[in-house]
């Protein structure tokens, strides 16, 4: 079991006094990320795939064994899967603009959930608004979870694809993607698993239930910001259209024409990350000694201890499943805006994110127009989040006296 | 920072007392609609000008404490002033919210109060949205209300 002294291996808090809850957003490094990286920039900073000699050579083979760490971790059946890109956003681009931007047809269908994050809805909309398809959700039932007999009426035999968030940003709880899974493989649908809360909370097993693509950003899960993933199954990667071509992604070019490597090589063009991908390679080093198990299992002790103790206040709405499986907690205080609370618990000393946190559809379908988010992750304390609770206890009394 | 340097007194009374005013419409009326889009502050503002003179204002107006007693103030400040005036107000709240000189802080009146938020960085686009929609109002004319 991972108990508070995990937090030692994170600088951060040796340096810093802030109650830091804002994980969904990005997460704090551990000392051994940091050094990784210092060792890496001081030492190995070759460029990959091209220069010839010795060291060189150790940074490129460096760089290809992150690809299969990152395989492994999330149970893909090959490295070849494994897209670098700069994050989540990224990815979800990559497929919607290199790949469904050539195969959808008007009158096909996109279907995505009212809980996504604008970077896994943004580039749908604008993308089924060109083709003349048609974009359908996918709804919450009454506990705010994706009802899934809804889904299956929204996905049918017109469905391309399905692109849900395994985890929202916002809700938190796991959303049924094996069985939403099932559904768009039956009517010959792909689905795209937006899997940036996902990924770094609990152990990721994808040949569970064998997504067609699957995305998440290194940043949430210890590693810098600027690098994320994207898997996708072999056959399906062959069909991108690289979005950049350039440097790197080619074998040979003449004066008209250029004949592209082979995947993933050929969707990376120009000099990737290399340090980004070096340091994710660290942050999964360093998850895999914790055991994603581990950390599933604080994340949601944490993230239920939030819960029960926010929703036993008076006068402060949590929403989403009572259940937790992670750490992310919304909610709001009855009568006093978002942003106040979160600008007075800044005022204590505690990190948390108050908005629509990018998913504006969701706070519309909660009837809402912004809410509080707090988001743990496994360094933080049940100190820490009791402290959260009394201060949001005393924030409510704080405004309540004015008459809000 | 102690939360009372922040919201202070005035500030949460005129946030308390803010009330929604039906938007206007007919003659010389001119509105526009702006929000805060990472935090969701929502104003839609109306102003009437008679004579060269901001002769009523009224808005809905949903959001935070910061945003609604800037809402609130910005109004009681700007009532019965002519555009040019209006105009030198706004940017005098600018240059305090940005810690710079400003040559007659009385002008500003309870405007003032807002100058604590400086301290809270973040928090500066919810005092300055009100300011930016009459200032647009005024002088970009976006809708004509009638
Ligand atoms: C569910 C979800 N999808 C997508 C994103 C976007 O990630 P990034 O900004 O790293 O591209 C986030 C991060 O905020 C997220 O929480």
């Amino acid at each position: 079991m991972l108990d508070d002294k995990i937090r030692n291996d994170f600088p951060f808090f040796k340096n810093n006094q802030l109650i830091y809850l804002d994980n969904a957003a990005t997460t704090q490094k551990p000392q051994i990320v940091i050094d990784r990286m210092a060792d890496d920039y001081t030492n190995h900073s070759f460029n990959v795939h091209r220069s010839n000699y010795m060291a060189a050579q150790r940074t490129t083979d460096a760089y290809e064994k992150v690809r299969t760490t990152v395989s492994d971790f999330i149970g893909s059946p090959s490295a070849k899967s494994i897209v670098f890109t700069k994050s989540t956003t990224d990815g979800i681009n990559i497929v919607a603009n290199g790949y469904f931007a050539h195969q959808l047809q008007p009158g096909d269908e996109i279907v995505v959930a009212i809980s996504e994050h604008h970077s896994n809805l943004l580039p749908w909309q604008r993308l089924t608004e060109k083709c003349d398809a048609h974009l359908r959700y996918i709804e919450l039932n009454e506990h705010g979870q994706l009802d899934v007999q809804q889904a299956q009426k929204v996905i049918n035999d017109h469905t391309k694809l399905v692109a849900v968030a395994a985890v929202s940003n916002v809700l938190g709880n796991l959303n049924p993607i094996e069985q939403l899974a099932k559904i768009a493989h039956q009517h010959n649908a792909e689905i795209l698993i937006d899997a940036a809360q996902w990924v770094p909370d609990m152990p990721v097993n994808i040949s569970a239930f064998n997504p067609d693509w699957l995305v998440f950003s290194g940043h949430k899960m210890l590693a810098p910001t600027g690098i994320g993933v994207l898997y996708g199954k072999p056959d399906l990667l062959e069909k991108i259209e690289p979005t950049a071509v350039g440097g790197d992604m080619v074998t040979s070019v003449d004066r008209n024409h250029f004949k592209a490597q082979p995947i993933p090589i050929r969707l990376e063009a120009g000099t990737p990350n290399v340090m980004g991908v070096l340091g994710l390679g660290a942050a999964l080093d360093y998850l895999n000694t914790l055991d994603m198990h581990m950390v599933q299992k604080r994340c949601q002790f944490l993230g239920q201890f939030m819960y029960d103790k926010l929703s036993a206040l008076d006068g402060v709405v949590v929403y989403g499943n009572p259940i937790r499986d992670t750490g992310i907690v919304t909610f709001n205080v009855e009568g006093v805006h978002a942003h106040d609370v979160a600008s007075a618990l800044d005022l204590r000393g505690i990190a948390v994110r108050a908005g629509y946190h990018c998913a504006e559809p969701l706070m519309q379908a909660l009837h809402t127009n912004a809410t509080v988010r707090a988001s743990a992750y496994f360094y933080n304390t049940q100190d820490e989040i009791s402290q959260l609770v009394k201060a949001v206890k005393a924030t409510k009394e704080f405004f309540t006296s004015y008459g809000h | 920072m102690d939360i009372n340097e922040i919201y202070q007194r005035t500030i949460m009374d005129y946030a308390v007392r803010l009330k929604n005013k039906p938007l206007l419409n007919g003659q010389d009326t001119y509105q526009i609609s702006l929000e805060n889009p990472t935090c969701g502050d929502k104003l839609i503002l109306s102003v009437q000008i008679k004579s060269g003179l901001v002769h009523v204002i009224a808005y809905q107006a949903d959001g935070c404490v910061i945003f609604k007693a800037a809402t609130a103030i910005m109004e009681k400040v700007c009532l019965k002033h002519s555009v040019t005036e209006i105009n030198h107000l706004e940017n005098q709240f600018s240059q305090m919210m940005m810690q710079q000189e400003i040559d007659n802080p009385k002008a500003l009146g309870d405007a003032i109060a807002l100058q604590a938020i400086v301290k809270l960085p973040v928090r500066i686009k919810c005092a300055m949205l009100p300011w930016k929609a009459m200032y647009q109002v005024l002088n970009e004319g976006e809708v004509d209300g009638r």
